[in-house]
């Protein structure tokens, strides 16, 4: 590169060159070099830049198109095919889109087209909404109704199993899609809980129609190899029968069975293992998993599991009412003491962690700098919520942190009930521990999907403490315990944080010995709050510090 | 905060960006919303054509670039001494930096097999397909190296496809025409830049 001013002047050819591309002429390139051979190099260049400066004016969202809809991003695998997140373009509505490849359909995709315009017309709140069936481009096509949130799997992979009381309710739930699916005089054949979504608000969902099948009355053999998940196939289909109401049940057993002990009723590595394990009836007998669950919950599980189908309740009707039976027998969540439990180890495992700390004088290095802050989000960004701030139902809030070396954060929330949440870290989200130094970040913030997620607000209670830990090390203890505490999403946990309209009547930092604002008297009696003051009293909690802010009724 | 909503006031005189930066800077939120309303499509368009279709799907570019440009006013008071279309040069350099992080981001991201003849390339931005991706790298190389009046004057007029007028507005030229001149000059430059790297 010279390092002299080039001189510009509009009667030299360049000069003149330069000066129409910056008005935005339209130039004859080749016209150009013809003339001015000796400058062909640079107006090359030239004509590179202004073919840059044409892509950055009209660079739009780049689309790939199938048939009507603009394809997203992608959301994963579903059977046999691709599951993308998709613009419906006429009705600007995002859908899900399964595409398949019409080759590995033996009739064109026909029957799969038939199956899905007859799921199209149940219109059922726990059946996945259909929207549309076609082909293009060589693939067949279905979409339906985006629901974010996530699978039962996802679900048992990050918080373990559930209790009886909330399988059953998921277990009434899928019942009655089941219910409205073979209204249909249609089986579903893939009822598993990686094909049972709990949306975000917690509704459940039973997705995955790739492998439905039209309910035959002729018990012909509808597709050449079973469609299911071996583990949750019932044993007759190993044997080449159809797939009826009766084994859509089965799978319904093995959802429950699984999500109470996140283990299957018959294991086995290969197909023939589990049809062997099958014959032999190996089942290991719920109790021996769970001691603590009702009778009437294992029976009901061990039922749904005969190897005889006609020894299974008989249609999804007949199993919801059994299952309601359950529930009403069922302590409510909260009544144990299990729920309580898991929060006084939390609690307990924070306290010795950081008296732990406090023993170990070498662990005193330079101390944490963390510049941490509750935010609510406004139209135009967020706003840093101080000591009298207000907040109000439908707020949205998240935590920003800034760090200057690798940390780890831990964030819960308790209400006035009581109950208490963990916020953060979440396997949700993209976040993850330890925090990257050196930027702001926040808390939740953006789900797997790419969306930004907060926490709300509502108007049940009176008042929400929220405690966010950050330390040096990674708190193992604090972790396991978290992993025992609900999540702000779910049926089981709580959608929202509670408020009416509030004050944030405490913001105090704490640790490392010293305190940068004096802890507020409060008269509220929650638990986080009180061990936040057992921290402040405190001296020294080497390298970790402890925040707490309180949302109370004003 | 869309396209449409910017042109406030009709026949209003548009003040200067200058003139916008101080205001904001005072505390005037209209001042603020005016700024975004002006430069956030012009931002938007610019970003597009810069995220790699891979990392498409993790960030949204819109929000990626509204989620800049309001830690850049956060950041407003930096901008005071450093000359005029420092702040938009800035915005410019901030959002790259983050299409540069979300873009290796996508890159570690384990893949679904079957997605790769539905979903575009990972690595191709509009403007790496366009003129490709060597010279892209020599663009911006290039770019980094002319004086930051000319720089400025060129991102706002070739990239963020302001008017003459606007270019002055921001950088401070005297004239419409200062500005075109500035900008031819700018191009001149870096053709000159990019046929030497050759």
């Amino acid at each position: 590169m010279t390092t002299e001013e080039p001189g510009f002047d509009e009667s030299d050819p360049l000069g003149d060159l330069a000066a129409r591309v910056a008005s935005g002429e339209s130039i004859d390139w080749k016209d150009e070099t013809r003339q001015h051979p000796e400058h062909a190099d640079q107006i090359s260049s030239l004509r590179l830049l202004s073919e840059l400066s044409a892509v950055h004016r009209r660079a739009e969202p780049p689309s790939q198109r199938w048939g009507p809809l603009e394809i997203v991003s992608p959301l994963g695998q579903g059977s046999f095919g691709t599951v993308v997140r998709a613009r419906d373009v006429r009705l600007n509505r995002l859908v899900a889109l399964k595409l398949v490849d019409v080759e590995r359909f033996a009739d064109d995709g026909r029957g799969f087209l038939d199956e899905a315009r007859r799921l199209a017309k149940i219109d059922h709140p726990n059946v996945l909404r259909v929207h549309g069936a076609e082909v293009h481009d060589g693939r067949v096509g279905i979409w339906t109704e985006l629901v974010e949130g996530r699978t039962l799997e996802e679900q048992l992979s990050a918080q373990g199993a559930l209790s009886a009381r909330e399988a059953t309710l998921v277990g009434i739930d899928l019942c009655r899609s089941l219910a409205a699916i073979h209204g249909a005089h249609l089986v579903h054949r893939d009822v598993k809980t990686s094909n049972v979504l709990r949306a975000e608000g917690g509704r459940i969902v039973l997705v995955d129609f790739g492998s439905a099948a039209e309910l035959s009355p002729t018990q012909r053999p509808s597709h050449d190899a079973p469609s299911g998940t071996p583990h949750y196939m019932a044993p007759e289909l190993f044997d080449g029968s159809d797939a009826t109401v009766a084994s859509d049940l089965y799978g319904v057993g093995v959802v429950l069975y699984r999500l109470v002990t996140v283990r299957y009723p018959i294991e086995g590595e290969t197909i023939s293992d589990m049809m062997d394990n099958h014959r032999r009836g190996t089942m290991t007998p719920l109790v021996d998993h769970r001691s603590d669950l009702p009778g009437d919950f294992v029976a009901l599980v061990h039922r749904l599991l005969s190897r005889d189908p006609a020894d299974r309740p008989q249609s999804a009707g007949t199993l919801e009412t059994k299952l309601r039976g359950c529930v009403d027998g069922a302590p409510e969540p909260g009544d144990t003491s299990r729920r309580v439990t898991p929060y006084w180890l939390a609690l307990a495992a924070l306290l010795l962690m950081i008296a732990v700390v406090a023993w170990q004088p070498w662990t005193n290095g330079s101390p944490l700098t963390v510049d941490w802050s509750l935010e609510r989000a406004t139209p135009s960004g967020r706003e840093r919520l101080l000591t009298g701030g207000r907040v109000q139902p439908g707020d949205a809030l998240c935590i920003s942190v800034r760090i200057e070396e690798p940390a780890y954060l831990y964030v819960l929330n308790e209400d006035s009930a009581g109950t208490v949440v963990a916020l953060f870290p979440d396997p949700r989200y993209q976040l993850t521990n330890p925090l990257p130094p050196g930027s702001s970040v926040e808390a939740p913030g953006r789900l797997a999907t790419g969306e930004t997620r907060l926490w709300g607000l509502d108007d049940r209670g009176d008042h929400e403490t929220i405690l966010a830990v950050i330390s040096r090390d990674r708190l193992p203890a604090l972790e396991a315990t978290m992993a025992t505490l609900g999540r702000p999403v779910g049926g089981e946990g709580r959608t929202r944080l509670n408020a009416e309209v509030m004050r944030v009547v405490q913001s105090t930092l704490r640790g490392a010995g010293f305190l940068v604002a004096a802890p507020t008297t409060s008269s509220i009696p929650n638990q986080l709050g009180s061990l936040a003051e057992r921290l402040g009293q405190n001296e020294y909690h080497g390298g970790i510090r402890v925040m707490s802010w309180t949302l109370r009724k004003n | 905060m869309s396209p449409s909503e910017s042109p406030r006031g009709g026949s209003q005189t548009p003040e200067s960006t200058e003139v916008l930066l101080s205001r904001i800077r005072a505390g005037d939120a209209d001042a603020r919303e005016r700024l975004i309303g002006r430069i956030l499509p012009a931002l938007e368009r610019w970003a597009r054509g810069r995220v790699p279709s891979g990392a498409r799907d993790l960030v949204d570019t819109d929000d990626l670039v509204q989620m800049t440009l309001l830690r850049a006013f956060k950041k407003l008071e930096e901008f005071e001494s450093r000359g005029p279309g420092a702040f938009l040069g800035y915005l410019r350099q901030a959002l790259m930096n983050r299409i540069r992080d979300e873009s290796r981001r996508a890159k570690r991201r384990p893949h679904h097999g079957d997605l790769a003849d539905v979903v575009p390339d990972e690595d191709s931005s509009p403007l790496a397909r366009a003129i490709g991706t060597e010279n892209l790298e020599r663009y911006e190389s290039a770019l980094e190296q002319l004086p930051d009046e000319q720089r400025h004057a060129f991102m706002l007029r070739m990239e963020l496809d302001l008017s003459h007028q606007e270019v002055a507005d921001a950088v401070g030229c005297p004239s419409a025409n200062a500005a075109r001149m500035l900008v031819s000059r700018a191009l001149l430059r870096l053709s000159e830049a990019m046929k030497d790297d050759d």
